[in-house]
């Protein structure tokens, strides 16, 4: 196999089994914040249990990002050397910041929220817990912020140097604030809190189930469904506009994931489909216009201001149309179903029902994966869609992988890795659920 | 000389800060990683590990911060010595990978073996990211093979310049030394007297084979590559900092022997300062010297001054900011509330 796609397969595999735990840490930190702050307040056991217990299965989680995080920053230099090399003085700077913001901010703080009961005052441990939320946060953004930049590049220009040709930054916060950082902080943020909210009302439901530490569950529940259902209403709102942006900024990639091909189309939302890419169309069923509601055109097409089609864009600059299609579809597919989930748990609740329903919770603890499969393919649509860019317009990924790496280096390095996470996936699972099922 | 700007030379230094404070922090729980099967029963394992627990994550950030620092300021640099040093750069994250799992996995089964399989899992990666990481530093005392498009070339399988002599005898001396230093925390971190008469034998070992490998590969520096001392015949003046290391490798010695374990604790930290600012000196005005030595990359091979400005003000802002951190976990987690 030629050397790009092994690098590409590297990154894919590395950056989505990395991307299982930080929007857990994320999520679960405000979760936290939260619970430890009613603890530190009302000094009721029932809460104090569920803020130790979470405690300890957010550390676990943590660590794994911690470990799976090193390769990916690590990779940007070993496997895409002309990629750091031409974006290096742009794309390095958010990194160093996370790094020195973040970073340090994240660990320091766990560390004695771990590890200080009984050696720091309740109330520092308090301010450690909130800060290490703060810092799960920061780490998101500036990370957000060096994706983004590849998505939409701003505040650069191109300067040839002794080196061959590269992006230097002309404006720090045009390149911070470039057009799809906001968006994309809001999206990814939000969705990091439903991973969160969905994986508490999971192990809430199952210890429900189980009737296990009962009080504490059906606080955590509660608390899990509350801040579930703020974070999906921002999701969806995030969503939308970050669609709206999608079309304008990247067209192309919008065009693949709604699977347009003619140009000035009132476009349609496929509810489901097979996409075509050799005869251009997409076969299943369609509600017409309607993307074109949603981007706030009304239902005819404007021939002012027309959506771009496949049709108008050259072979050599289309993304794999049907992956991204079907990616960005899962991801919606999977939101929809969290959302109803949310709305059987809200009325359950409201009809004081939601704790002796076993079908429901029977069907939250498996639920807990709907967000992780949401944000795995949000992302894959999100990175194949802008292919054959790896920085759109500017650079492409076959001009940005390393050369003086040889094929031999990466499969070694890719059986090497895949053995490494299949052993960690298992180790995780097992000691996640032993955690959960020793708990009472 | 090349040319080279201030902000060029701040940021050579920076990163030199940034290094030094991950091997004198990261330094001190690799060294106890890798001692730690010298210690027989569970209760002075878990001391040693109780000891580092709270602390080791800000103290890798390091790492992972001069890293970053790298990529910004000297992003040529970044890509020609990541992916020139492919399979040594994998086996090191594999290593961080599997430190971490021991770590936190350790403690979660009651079982034996599984505990023991962890300790010797931290042990093994503790000392394989100080014997990695020495070996980086001595290849770039003895410079790489980079062509002149500033590639550099690792050999076969990228690794076999981890078996020539100056980086391997580095790599050593880099285990040895932290082993020390790791030994050393822990001593001043215990009032047990069972764990400090342990202690002390680790200590005389581990500083005897430090003292061998110090001895050993400045020697070999001396004879066969001449040429790393360039800087230091130039510049006579600067000969005070490796004569410095070596004299504080020396006062370690003998705290030891007076066990006055707090000063030959700052021993340790004040010999690896000055070790990793001999490296600094001598490669200057070069980030990795190379074979042939005109291909060299240098620091004029960094980022737009616009950049190194604004990671300047990031650094100003930031680290006063990192180290109000520590000093909250240190103080923590500071002895006299352990023992109480």
């Amino acid at each position: 196999m030629d050397p790009e796609m092994l690098a590409r397969i590297q990154f894919a595999l590395t950056a989505g089994f990395h991307f299982l735990f930080p929007p857990l840490s994320i999520g679960l930190g405000v979760f936290l914040a939260v619970v430890h702050g009613i603890a530190y307040k009302k000094k009721e056991a029932g809460w104090q249990g569920l803020a130790e217990f979470w405690t300890k299965l957010f550390a676990l989680i943590f660590a794994f990002g911690v470990a799976t995080g090193i390769v990916l920053e690590f990779e940007f230099g070993t496997n895409w050397a002309r990629y750091s090399r031409f974006v290096g003085d742009v794309f390095g700077s958010p990194l160093a910041i996370e790094a020195i913001f973040a970073f340090f901010m994240e660990s320091c703080f766990l560390g004695i929220v771990l590890f200080g009961r009984g050696k720091v005052s309740a109330g520092f441990r308090y301010f450690s817990v909130v800060m290490m939320a703060i810092g799960a946060h920061l780490s998101a953004i500036w990370i957000l912020v060096a994706n983004s930049w590849m998505q939409t590049p701003a505040g650069y220009h191109l300067v040839e140097t002794a080196r061959g040709p590269r992006a230097e930054i002309t404006s720090f916060w045009e390149m911070v604030f470039n057009p799809s950082t906001l968006d994309r902080i809001w999206h990814v943020t939000t969705a990091a809190w439903t991973t969160g909210a969905f994986l508490v009302i999971a192990v809430c439901a199952w210890q429900l189930l189980k009737k296990r530490c009962v009080p504490e569950a059906q606080k955590g529940l509660k608390a899990g469904l509350a801040f579930a259902a703020v974070a999906m209403a921002l999701l969806f709102a995030s969503g939308h506009s970050s669609a709206v942006l999608l079309e304008k900024t990247q067209p192309v990639k919008f065009a693949a994931t709604e699977g347009i091909f003619e140009t000035g189309e009132a476009a349609s939302f496929h509810l489901f489909g097979i996409v075509d890419e050799a005869a251009g169309t997409v076969h299943g069923p369609e509600v017409p216009g309607a993307v074109n509601i949603m981007l706030g055109r009304g239902l005819c097409a404007d021939p002012e201001n027309p959506i771009l089609g496949l049709n108008d864009v050259p072979a050599e600059n289309r993304p794999p149309v049907q992956l991204t299609f079907q990616s960005f579809h899962m991801m919606v597919y999977c939101g929809g179903a969290m959302a109803l989930l949310l709305a059987l748990g809200f009325w359950l609740w409201w009809r004081g029902r939601l704790f002796e329903s076993r079908w429901w919770l029977s069907f939250a603890v498996p639920a807990a994966l709907l967000p992780q499969i949401a944000n795995q393919f949000g992302w894959i649509a999100t990175e194949v869609g802008r292919q054959p860019w790896i920085v759109q317009g500017l650079l492409r990924t076959e001009d940005a992988f390393s050369t003086n790496v040889s094929g031999g280096q990466l499969i070694f390095s890719l059986i090497f890795f895949t053995l490494v996470y299949t052993t960690m996936a298992l180790l995780f699972l097992f000691v996640f659920i032993k955690k959960i099922r020793d708990h009472r | 000389m090349a040319d080279f700007s201030i902000l060029q030379l701040v940021w050579f230094g920076l990163l030199g800060v940034l290094f030094i404070a991950y091997a004198l922090l990261d330094g001190f729980d690799l060294g106890v990683g890798s001692c730690l099967p010298h210690f027989k029963n569970e209760r002075s394992r878990r001391f040693a590990l109780e000891t580092v627990a709270p602390v080791w994550d800000g103290n890798e950030v390091w790492l992972l911060t001069a890293g970053g620092a790298l990529f910004a300021a000297f992003p040529h640099v970044y890509a020609s010595v990541f992916s020139g040093l492919y399979t040594a750069l994998v086996l090191l994250l594999g290593m961080l990978i599997f430190r971490v799992l021991a770590l936190e996995l350790r403690d979660k089964i009651e079982s034996a073996s599984w505990r023991c399989f962890w300790d010797w899992s931290f042990c093994i990666s503790s000392t394989m990211i100080a014997l990695l990481l020495g070996v980086a530093v001595g290849n770039l005392v003895a410079g790489l093979p980079v062509d002149a498009s500033g590639e550099i070339d690792a050999g076969f399988l990228g690794l076999l310049n981890l078996l020539e002599p100056i980086p391997l005898l580095s790599g050593l001396l880099a285990v040895c030394l932290l082993r020390l230093h790791g030994a050393l925390f822990l001593m001043i971190r215990t009032g047990e007297a069972e764990i400090r008469f342990d202690l002390l034998l680790r200590l005389t070992k581990e500083f005897a084979a430090t003292a061998i490998f110090y001895i050993a590969l400045t020697a070999w520096i001396f004879v066969t590559a001449p040429s790393a001392l360039h800087n230091f015949k130039e510049i006579p003046v600067i000969g005070i900092v490796p004569v410095a290391a070596a004299l504080f490798l020396v006062a370690t010695g003998i705290f030891i022997r007076l066990q006055t374990f707090r000063l030959a604790f700052a021993g340790t930290a004040l010999t690896i300062v000055f070790l990793i600012s001999t490296v600094g000196l001598g490669i200057f005005p070069n980030l990795v010297p190379a074979i042939p030595p005109e291909n060299a990359l240098t620091i004029a091979d960094s980022a737009s001054d616009k950049t190194l400005l604004v990671m300047l003000v990031v650094a100003i802002l930031g680290i006063p900011l990192v180290l109000l951190y520590h000093f909250w976990v240190y103080r923590a987690f500071a002895p006299k509330k352990i023992s109480r």
